[in-house]
């Protein structure tokens, strides 16, 4: 057992809003943030809906930040990471005793991918391989950290973390584990991820997991509901800012929240079909709540990964009777994916920013567009905002190849 | 970019210059000051990084090659000006007979 770890910042930059108080009364009212996809005369994408951040938006906060010209992916999580840390009172750039003792760990599924994409247009199109001369750290995961870690004077431990969807939640248990064991006092930790090129939205579409069916943007992603036929793809970023309790109490910090446990498996199963028997997923919930000492029971709410393919929904539900046994239906549980649409690596930062918001607030965020529940998911699907006095709550975040982590935070 | 025979003007190029700063550093244009004797390092405040850059996207919006040991001479935005100009000007061969 080392040092307990408390939330004391938070930031996002997302379809549903480029601020946590935009983001929390969208997600807390079940509005989504997707959209239709636009034909160009040069593109025609693959997908029906997005779910993209606002450019003016970004680029206002971007302004606004002082955060210096970089990829799109690079600038949202900035806008994310500076938030966080004003949020969290801590100075900026940090002095040289927090400066050596702070990092910043962030998660992408898939980095730099659309600055690459870009670039290879570039190199087929010219005779020489002409491209930018600053591909190689543009293209690099790592320029997530770089960047920030730079303006904040962030001397301690720092890196990318690339599992699929579950990137940015594993980013947040990495940063627990370092915090806990000593290594530093403050970690930024989240993640980013700009899947909205045409390279991406091909590829997921040809997985067959992207929503499909309906004319409304809103209506296109409906996690645990019988009709359900994918995901809406999004784009977005969040960030933590998580603190030793110890440090946070020395300089006086606002606690939203805290770190209790966190669980990571993986399924050994396929590259994109998840474990039909849901038992890695349930691996994972379980080692979140014995590393917080939390039973099922304890638990008040779990935000669901939730991603509305037909495969997803069905062996999160199996997971949850797991670990939750005939207890299950007494547990309250919604995806907040159609209103975020599913931002791959970035889901589980901002999942995580939600479940934070719901244990501060007391209030459960629904889960948008349910309208006839699978029978066989038979969960407790929040369809409207509860209010509800929780004490811990699990968040989930499955990526492709079975690779599974949760998350269990606590009030108190 | 295709100026046919004609050779750009100056203004031209300073256009394309400040369009290529504005790229690299996301400015605003109007804070951007390209007088002859600007200094690309401590009056633009662009470092070798940003000015690899630069010299990349003045390289494309002008379609004219700047080899690197050039770029690399390069302080002041006369000295840009003027190397694009001798790259753009016409052969001193060319039409002589």
């Amino acid at each position: 057992m080392g040092k307990a770890v408390a939330i004391t910042g938070m930031g996002v930059a997302s379809a549903a809003g480029c601020d946590v108080a935009s983001f929390w009364n969208r997600v807390r009212a079940g509005l989504s943030g997707c959209r239709a996809t636009v034909k160009t005369e040069t593109n025609t994408p693959a997908a029906a809906f997005e779910a993209a951040v606002d450019d003016a938006e970004l680029e206002l906060a971007v302004k606004s930040w002082g955060v210096r010209k970089n990829e799109r992916v690079v600038k949202l999580a900035a806008v994310a990471c500076h938030q966080a840390w004003q949020d969290a009172g801590l100075p900026k750039p940090a002095l040289p005793t927090l400066g050596s003792r702070a990092g910043i760990i962030l998660g992408s599924g898939l980095g730099g991918i659309q600055f690459l994409e870009e670039q290879m247009w570039r190199v087929l199109k010219s005779a020489n391989n002409r491209m930018h001369p600053h591909s190689v750290p543009r293209v690099s995961s790592t320029s997530l950290i770089t960047e920030i870690a730079q303006t904040f004077a962030l001397r301690g431990p720092g890196f990318v973390v690339s599992s699929a969807c579950a990137s940015s939640a594993h980013a947040i248990g990495q940063a627990f584990r370092t915090i806990q064991n000593g290594d530093a006092d403050v970690i930024l930790a989240g993640g980013a991820e700009t899947p909205l090129s045409p390279f991406s939205m091909t590829a997921f579409s040809l997985l067959g997991v992207l929503a499909k069916s309906g004319s409304d943007p809103a209506k296109a992603c409906r996690p645990f509901d019988e009709t359900r036929d994918g995901f809406v793809l999004g784009e977005g970023a969040g960030a933590l800012v998580l603190e030793s309790v110890e440090h946070a109490q020395e300089r006086g910090a606002h606690i939203y929240a805290y770190l209790h446990g966190y669980g990571q498996s993986l399924g050994a199963y396929h590259a994109v079909h998840a474990r039909p028997d849901g038992e890695d997923a349930a691996d994972a919930m379980s080692a979140a709540l014995r590393d917080a000492g939390v039973s099922p029971e304890q638990v008040g709410y779990v935000n669901a990964h939730g991603t509305a393919t037909r495969e997803n929904d069905l062996a999160e539900s199996r997971a949850m009777r797991l670990v939750f046994g005939e207890g299950t239906l007494n547990v309250p549980i919604s995806s907040i994916k159609p209103i975020t649409g599913h931002t791959l690596g970035a889901a589980g930062v901002l999942e995580a920013v939600a479940t934070v918001k719901a244990l501060q607030e007391g209030v459960l965020p629904p889960n948008a567009n349910l309208s006839a529940m699978d029978p066989q998911c038979a969960l407790n699907v929040v369809t409207q905002p509860v209010a509800c006095d929780l004490r811990f709550a699990l968040s989930n975040s499955f990526g492709f190849g079975n690779v599974n982590v949760a998350l269990l935070f606590g009030k108190e | 970019m295709n100026f046919g025979s004609e050779m750009p003007s100056k203004e031209v190029i300073v256009g394309k210059l400040r369009d290529a700063v504005v790229k690299v550093t996301e400015r605003d244009p109007a804070s951007i000051d390209l007088v002859d004797t600007a200094k690309l390092r401590e009056d633009l405040g662009l470092d070798s990084f940003a000015a690899l850059e630069l010299i990349f996207e003045l390289e494309e919006m002008l379609s004219v090659r700047i080899p690197q040991e050039a770029a690399a001479t390069f302080q002041t935005v006369a000295d840009v000006v003027a190397f694009v100009q001798l790259q753009l000007s016409p052969s001193p061969t060319s039409g002589a007979s």
